[in-house]
C-alpha cells in the first residue's frame, strides 16, 4: 500500500468524502507538495498540522485521535523498514 | 381400626367353632380365622414400617407379637375342642385363648390410637409442606417477574439512549447546527451508525468552511 493510500484510509474514517480535499490542502500548505507524493517520513509533520487544523470541523478528542493515528503510521512504517533491513534471529531462522 | 375389627371377627368365629362342634365347620372357621390373623399381621408389619417415631413403632410391634400369641392360643383351643380332650384341658385352652384375645384387643386399641396420631401428623406434614410449596412457587414467580422487568428496562434503556442521542444530533444538523459532537455509546451497529453520522457531520462542516473561504477569496474588495 502506498503511503498516501494508508493516509487517506485514516482520514476517510474521520472525514468521509472531505478527506481527499483536506489532505490535499494540508499537504500543499504545510509540506508544499502534492498529496499523492507524500513520503512516510513526512507523516509526523503532517500529523502536527492535522492536530491544529482539524479542530475547526472535528471535536478536540477526534482531531487528536486522527493526528495520533497518522503519526503512528509513520512509526509503523519505520518499524517495517527496520525489520526488513535487519531481521531478528527468530524471524531469520 | 381394621386390626380391631378383624380381631373381633376372629373372636366371633371361635365362638361359632365352640358352639357348632362339627368337624367341617370348625375347619372352615379356623381357615377363615387364620386368613384374618395373617391380614392383621401384614397390616401391623406395614404400620411398623411407616411409623413416624419409635413409640408408635413399638406399639405396632406389640400388635405383631400379640397376633402370633393369639394365633397359637386359637389353634390350641380349636385342637382341644376337636380331639375331645378332657374338660379341664379345653377350659385351660379356652382361658389361654381369652387372655391372648384380650391382650390383642388392648394392643390393637393402642395401635389404633397411635395410628390415628400418625395419620394426623402425616396430614399436618402434608398441609404444611403444600403450604410451603405454594409460597415458594409464588416467591419464585415474583422474583422471576421482577428480574424480567428489570432486565427489560435495562435492555430498553441500553438501546434507546444511543438512538435518542442520534435523533437529537440529526435534529440539530437539520436545523443547521453543525457544532455538535456525536458520541459513540456502544461497540455495536448503533456505535457504527454514530461513527458514520459523525463522519457525515465533519464532511458537511468542512465543505461549508471551504465554500465560505472560497467565496471570501473571490469576493470583490470594498472600494471604501
Amino acid at each position: 500500500m502506498k503511503p498516501y493510500e494508508s493516509l487517506l484510509a485514516v482520514a476517510k474514517f474521520y472525514l468521509g468524502p472531505a478527506a481527499e480535499s483536506f489532505l490535499a490542502r494540508q499537504c500543499q500548505l504545510v509540506l508544499k507538495i502534492e498529496a499523492p507524493l507524500i513520503a512516510k517520513a513526512q507523516f509526523k509533520d503532517l500529523a502536527h498540522a492535522v492536530e491544529v487544523s482539524a479542530v475547526r470541523f472535528l471535536d478536540r478528542a477526534k482531531a487528536d485521535e486522527m493526528a495520533k493515528r497518522i503519526a503512528a503510521l509513520s512509526i509503523r512504517s519505520r518499524m517495517i523498514e527496520l525489520r526488513q533491513a535487519q531481521p531478528c534471529a527468530w524471524t531469520a531462522a | 381400626m381394621h386390626n380391631l375389627e378383624a380381631q373381633k371377627r376372629i373372636k366371633g368365629y371361635l365362638t361359632d367353632v365352640k358352639r357348632v362342634g362339627a368337624q367341617t365347620a370348625r375347619e372352615t372357621y379356623l381357615d377363615e380365622a387364620t386368613f384374618e390373623i395373617h391380614e392383621i399381621e401384614s397390616l401391623a408389619d406395614r404400620a411398623v414400617r411407616i411409623a413416624p417415631d419409635a413409640e408408635k413403632r413399638a406399639k405396632s410391634r406389640k400388635i405383631v407379637s400379640s397376633v402370633g400369641a393369639y394365633e397359637t392360643a386359637l389353634r390350641q383351643a380349636v385342637e382341644a375342642a376337636e380331639k375331645g380332650k378332657p374338660d379341664a384341658e379345653v377350659s385351660a385352652a379356652n382361658a389361654a385363648y381369652d387372655a391372648s384375645a384380650e391382650q390383642l384387643s388392648e394392643n390393637a386399641e393402642d395401635g389404633e390410637a397411635a395410628g390415628r396420631d400418625a395419620a394426623q401428623t402425616s396430614q399436618d406434614d402434608i398441609v404444611s409442606t403444600s403450604r410451603r410449596a405454594v409460597w415458594l412457587s409464588v416467591g419464585f414467580s415474583l422474583l422471576g417477574l421482577l428480574l424480567g422487568i428489570t432486565m427489560s428496562y435495562a435492555l430498553a434503556k441500553a438501546i434507546l439512549t444511543p438512538v435518542d442521542h442520534l435523533r437529537e444530533v440529526a435534529e440539530n444538523v437539520s436545523m443547521g447546527n453543525l457544532d455538535i459532537s456525536v458520541r459513540r455509546y456502544s461497540e455495536d451497529e448503533i456505535g457504527d451508525l454514530a461513527d458514520s453520522f459523525s463522519r457525515m457531520v465533519a464532511a458537511v462542516k468542512y465543505f461549508r468552511l471551504e465554500t465560505i473561504e472560497a467565496v471570501e477569496a473571490n469576493a470583490p474588495k470594498n472600494p471604501l
